[in-house]
């Protein structure tokens, strides 16, 4: 049991990375990890959105909307389910925290218009909506998704702030570095699928 | 009218590129590009996206509402993105195949977010001052958003031309080279992140324009 859960959890961190594994969150990713704390307050956010928002979506997906479930056959509505329920809870959690904890609302009030709609959340529950894992499974490899993005983009964070620090040709200083960057970074973890 | 210039056209096209200049708007040009035909079906989606919620939630700036505004922010590019996957799945379902998850998720692109929510922070530097003094003007904001999109389009068809026609010898699903094996590695999200770094610093050395964002160390 151990052993497999490893062997999830390596799936999860290298040849599925949702960041340059199937490049779902690339999008954010890139945009926050130009420092290494934004790429925390960032990845933290979408652990705990993908994971509440899987908790909700999965039922009313899988026993609502699923034509699989024979109760109505309106899976056409999946994608505005989802959005809405994460941009619901972005919403929701934003208001709480900037009701109750300021300093912590300071911290991510610079990225709660990209958490509204996320390429990465969306994407997590849109291929756990689809697998027929269970309930339980879904909502822990959600979870485990979201923690993997959130060790990439750390990662990829000190990546550009050693490449910052470096003296570069002027043609490729600023963003064209990154996506180079990015680039071998997704090569790096497409090798490990092959070994 | 606030914010028109005589040089939004080449600003939001070629100096300040939301892909290649400014990093918006990557998971696209990323995953659909390997088909010419899905990156031209998707830009098609991201633009009207574009201009329909920069458009709505220019209107609904001026009722100073800001759940509103998040609402339209969030209603429009779902609606458009279920509206676009049924009629592809009724009268083109090889496309809609083919696009597979890329289709709902350009709902969720952050060209979207940068060049229309957020208009209101016109002082915000990690946004690049990309909207500064946009408002909440509607023609501005068609404008805009028109602009911009058809900046990011443009980037996705070069890199779709690329990749499709080195990686897999065809062009718009028509055979070009015959008897040509392909270049895999072009296929893969590595090539494409890599090919738009190459057109980035291009484009750079051509234009001269710094392409740093906001939070980058200027050296």
């Amino acid at each position: 049991m151990t052993a497999d859960l490893i062997i999830v959890v390596c799936g999860l961190i290298f040849a599925d990375s949702i960041i340059f594994g199937s490049v779902l969150g690339i999008d954010t990713a890139l945009l926050f990890t130009d420092k290494p704390r934004r790429a925390l307050v960032f990845g933290a956010s979408v652990i705990i959105i993908a994971t509440l928002s899987d908790i909700i979506t999965y039922p009313l997906y899988n026993y609502i909307l699923s034509p699989a479930s024979g109760a109505y056959d309106i899976a056409y509505l999946r994608t505005a389910l989802f959005i809405a329920v994460s941009a619901g809870l972005t919403y929701g959690i934003s208001i709480i925290l900037k009701r109750f904890y300021t300093p912590l609302y300071g911290e991510i009030k610079g990225c709660t218009y990209y958490l509204y709609s996320n390429g990465a959340i969306l994407g997590i529950l849109i291929t756990y909506s689809d697998r027929n894992i269970g309930y339980g499974m879904s909502v822990l490899y959600s979870f485990l998704s979201a923690v993997a993005a959130l060790f990439a983009m750390i990662l990829f964070a000190d990546i550009r702030s050693r490449i910052a620090s470096e003296k570069q040709p002027a043609a490729f200083r600023g963003v064209p570095s990154v996506l180079l960057a990015a680039g071998l970074a997704a090569m790096a973890f497409s090798c490990v699928i092959l070994l | 009218m606030t914010f028109i210039k005589s040089d939004i056209i080449t600003e939001n096209i070629i100096k300040r590129n939301p892909v290649i200049s400014l990093l918006f708007g990557v998971y696209p040009v990323v995953a659909v590009t390997v088909s010419l035909r899905n990156a031209v079906t998707i830009s098609e989606i991201i633009i009207i996206i574009m201009i329909l919620t920069g458009v709505i939630t220019a209107i609904t700036d001026r009722l100073h509402n800001t759940a509103l505004t998040v609402s339209v922010y969030i209603t429009i590019p779902a609606l458009t993105v279920m509206t676009a996957e049924a009629i592809l799945y009724t009268y083109y379902p090889e496309s809609y195949t083919s696009l597979g998850i890329s289709l709902p998720l350009a709902a969720t692109g952050t060209v979207i977010t940068a060049y229309t929510i957020q208009k209101r922070n016109n002082t915000d530097t990690k946004n690049n001052g990309i909207n500064n003094g946009i408002g909440n003007d509607i023609l501005s904001s068609l404008i805009h958003t028109a602009t911009a999109g058809v900046g990011f389009a443009a980037v996705m068809i070069i890199v779709a031309t690329v990749r499709e026609l080195f990686g897999r010898g065809t062009l718009y699903d028509i055979v070009i080279f015959n008897d040509y094996s392909g270049i895999p590695f072009l296929l893969m999200p590595a090539g494409a992140l890599i090919l738009l770094g190459i057109i980035s610093a291009v484009m750079q050395a051509v234009t001269g324009h710094d392409f740093v964002r906001g939070g980058e160390r200027r050296q």
